[in-house]
């Protein structure tokens, strides 16, 4: 196995610093500011596997983590924890795999809008359901601590990076691309695109599934406008198209700094902050479609140009 | 069941169908002649809401006049965007692919910054106001005063609109551009012009009909996307660039939406749209699609 | 080793295949002719597994391509050319070869270049190797369709009009590379040119088609006297 180079390097080792620095503060504050910014990790790195690598981009990925918080609270009490926190995963990985066939035939901007519409239906449904069972909203007590959950999520987040360095060094990276390329000449060369395209989907929708579920561990409450809350969707997709999304550094520097933005404006400003995000996304996908990596790697190779030219 | 087989059943369908089928038309409009995915598109529906609502708290103006001044604002807006934004992108060289999913994500943004702007001025609370609602009977059938002109107004204009683009200079420039981008520049249309106007007369149906949805809907920052996702429906029904087409696809929307919500319950509308939208856009993409070419 | 079967296909109306029959020999190289709209693309899209032939059938050997997916085709040692050239555009140069020697033929020629390096020899894209794909020049993009389409491993390779709009002595190092293909990997060739002289010197075996119907098939020199190509094909570009 070649060592890492920087590029894969760099976000393994930011994710890990963070995560051994965070709890050293010593206030739930700051863990909880780290869950959050684990969670957006994980669920940006689920989302470059198929929309970065395979150009397919989701705007529905909350759907993910709807059914995986939804399945955590169905079996609360009648499983341990973790154990539901990973049949909500599985249960993410197998809606993707069966909605993946007919969806993934959609191509470009319309596969986009058809997550989005894919997502918005599986709420609308969630919340029939739970009216339907004169549910309104669930309560969960005597979730694992904060500091377990932190934990928890740091290893998520870790995983999610891990497997967008892995994914990329392997043929199943470079038939991802290819497809994003061009998906009719990846075909013609070998790439089996049907099965490539699947499989990505599927497994950019196992992490989401376990946030989702952790999510619903820490407010303690599940409730289905807000588990599905498409403005979780539009984040995600903010955050790696600022922090650019063609590897696994993208993720990571665009949740930081959306995370650092958000901790300062959310709670006073939410609208402020989403009018901030929504002007983000139009500036970068305008002006810097590689995101802020990009952006450093521009002026890495600007520099070190010479000046002629 | 009894209530199925009614007039007033019927007649709601038709009013719903025919906003569904102008609303769609400006979305029809903007994708049509520049391949640009305006998922802001509702967001010009419910600008035209509030000012609908605003003019009549505050000024008393009848919602017929506030949808000309809905129709002028939501053009303005069109028109800062597309000389602001999108002419140098439609001008550049990007594969066409290319400018069609940027569009999406660039509207995306639009969309949050309108809403939360929106939210921001007047509050995430829902509005309703009462104007127009006198009952007028016609037959079997009463209706408010308000839905009826919206159905005259929504189907007077789209019909107008449908006849503009087939007799008009213009509106063949219109329809030259959707059929054949790059021919028509060779052909020497000034597709600059023609462009601005249609993106402009698109934005501008949707704030129009946003004023007359307004009388009747809860008006909320929030409300415009699900008129998004209908028009998206209506156009990939009808029919890419097809805008008569789209004409009838509203009307059999409307159709299956007020039956089906008729026939289960009214909390299982989004369900049915989103359901719909999905089962379209699986079954038929290449219905928004431009033909793929295998070479 | 390749045998198309009455092959029909028509899109909506258009009939841009009636019962196209022919078989081509292991090692050969075996060029397709005919006006613009003739058909050839279809029959190259039809044979690599892009299109679904509306009737008729495509043999590899023993192993029936109708019906299996464009991978498959691949990996059972079929490539093929782009004539509106579709490069991976945000990839390098290197990077196209690169991920086409991933994937491709199961069981390569044992001659067939392994790394990226020959195979941009080979096409004469080495100077170009770091550049993106996107910003090559039309002639080098061709270039780069025959370097992906190599790198697959293919014992069957398909080139479509990879010399159009190339300078006369452009042409001439081409024909030369199709040569070298088929002598040091002994890789069988169908070509499908525009440039009739080149069509003629190069192939062992010509296929005319004139609005999806076979109008003549046999060696150069033979075909080249028929009356009906004369008419249909010379006597309609003259
Ligand atoms: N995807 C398609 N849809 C509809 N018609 C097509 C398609 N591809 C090719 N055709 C038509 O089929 C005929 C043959 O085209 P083609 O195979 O590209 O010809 P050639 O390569 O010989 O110039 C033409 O009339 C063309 O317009
Ligand atoms: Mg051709």
């Amino acid at each position: 196995m070649r060592l890492l180079t920087t590029r894969e390097a760099v976000p393994l080792l930011l994710v890990a610093a963070i995560a051994a620095v965070l709890p050293l503060l010593g206030s739930d504050y700051y863990l909880g500011v780290g869950f959050a910014l684990f969670g957006w990790i994980a669920l940006a790195q689920s989302w470059t596997i198929v929309s970065g690598l395979a150009g397919y981009i989701s705007l529905g990925h909350v759907v993910f983590a709807g059914i995986g918080g939804y399945v955590l609270v169905l079996t609360w009490g009648a499983v341990p924890v973790w154990a539901g926190a990973l049949l909500g995963a599985l249960a993410a990985g197998l809606f993707a795999l069966l909605v993946g066939l007919p969806v993934l035939r959609v191509r470009g901007p319309y596969f986009v809008i058809l997550t989005f519409g894919l997502a918005e239906f599986a709420k609308y449904v969630v919340i029939n359901i739970e009216n339907a069972l004169g549910r309104f909203g669930r309560l969960i007590l005597g979730g694992p601590p904060l500091e377990t959950l932190y934990w928890a999520m740091a290893a998520l987040a870790l995983a999610g990076t891990l497997a967008v360095v892995a994914i990329r060094r392997r043929r199943l990276g470079a038939g991802l691309v290819a497809i994003r390329e061009d998906e009719l000449a990846a075909g013609t060369i070998g790439v089996p695109t049907v099965r490539f395209k699947l499989f990505a989907f599927a497994l950019s929708a196992l992490l989401p599934g376990f946030v989702g579920a952790l999510f619903v561990l820490r407010t303690g409450y599940f409730e289905p406008a807000q588990a599905f809350d498409p403005v979780i969707s539009f984040t995600i997709v903010t955050m790696a198209i600022v922090g650019g999304s063609a590897d696994a550094r993208g993720p990571v520097f665009g949740t930081l700094f959306l995370v650092v933005l958000s901790e300062l404006l959310w709670s006073n400003f939410p609208q402020v902050y989403m009018i901030v995000l929504g002007t983000l996304l139009v500036g970068f996908v305008l002006f810097a479609p590689n995101g802020v990596a990009g952006l450093f790697e521009r002026r890495w190779r600007v520099r070190g140009a010479p000046a002629s030219g | 069941m009894e209530i199925l087989l009614s007039g007033q059943l019927l007649v709601a369908a038709l009013i719903i169908g025919s906003i569904y089928g102008l609303v769609a038309l400006g979305l029809n409009l903007i994708y049509g002649t520049m391949r640009l995915l305006n998922i802001a598109h509702g967001d010009l529906v419910m600008i035209g809401a509030y000012t609908g609502y605003w003019l009549f708290t505050l000024a008393a103006v009848s919602p017929v006049l506030a949808m000309l001044a809905a129709g002028a604002l939501a053009g303005l807006t069109g028109a800062a965007l597309y000389f602001g934004l999108f002419r140098r992108q439609l001008a550049g060289s990007q594969p066409i692919e290319r400018i069609e999913a940027n569009s999406l994500l660039i509207f995306f943004g639009i969309s949050i910054v309108i809403q939360n702007l929106t939210a921001l001025a007047f509050t995430a609370s829902p509005r309703t106001y009462q104007a127009l609602d006198t009952l007028v009977r016609i037959g079997e059938v009463s209706i408010t005063q308000s839905r009826l002109i919206a159905l005259a107004v929504c189907l007077g204009l789209s019909a107008a609109i449908v006849l503009f683009l087939r007799f008009s200079a213009l509106g063949l420039s219109i329809r030259a551009l959707i059929q054949h981008r790059t021919a028509s520049r060779i052909v020497g249309i000034d597709v600059d012009r023609v462009q601005a106007f249609a993106f402009v007369l698109g934005f501008a149906l949707a704030g129009l009909a946003g004023t007359l949805i307004g009388v009747t809907e809860q008006i909320s920052p929030f409300m415009g996307f699900p008129f998004t996702i209908v028009a998206f429906v209506v156009i990939v029904l009808g029919g890419l660039g097809n805008l008569a087409g789209g004409i009838a696809a509203g009307m059999v929307l409307g159709l299956i939406e007020t039956y089906g919500v008729a026939l289960t319950s009214a909390n299982l509308r989004s369900v049915l749209i989103y359901g719909v939208f999905i089962l379209v856009l699986v079954l038929r993409p290449e219905g928004l699609l431009q033909r793929r070419r295998l070479t | 080793m390749l045998t198309v079967e009455r092959i029909g296909k028509s899109f909506g109306g258009v009939r841009a295949l009636q019962d196209v029959s022919f078989t081509v020999p292991e090692r050969s190289i075996f060029g397709i002719m005919g006006a613009n709209g003739a058909g050839k693309t279809t029959l190259f899209a039809i044979i690599a597994g892009n299109l679904a032939p509306s009737s008729g059938a495509v043999r590899l050997g023993d192993l029936r391509l109708t019906g299996l997916p464009p991978h498959r085709v691949a990996a059972a040692g079929v490539a093929r050319t782009f004539q509106i050239v579709r490069p991976f555009r945000g990839l390098s140069v290197q990077e196209n070869v690169e991920t086409a020697l991933r994937f491709g033929a199961r069981d390569r020629p044992a001659a067939a270049p392994a790394d990226a390096a020959g195979i941009l020899g080979l096409t004469g894209l080495d100077g170009a190797a770091g550049r993106p794909a996107g910003a090559l020049t039309l002639a080098q993009q061709k270039r780069l369709e025959v370097a992906r389409a190599l790198a697959t491993g293919p014992r069957l390779l398909m080139l479509d009009e990879v010399m159009a709009g190339l300078t006369p002595a452009e042409v001439q190092d081409t024909i030369a590379m199709v040569r070298r293909i088929r002598a040091d990997m002994g890789v069988t060739v169908m070509i499908i040119e525009h440039v009739m002289g080149a069509l003629m010197a190069l192939s062992d075996h010509v296929v005319v088609l004139d609005h999806g119907e076979t109008i003549a098939a046999g060696p150069p020199a033979q075909v080249a006297d028929d009356p009906a190509v004369r008419s249909a094909y010379l006597g309609r570009r003259h």
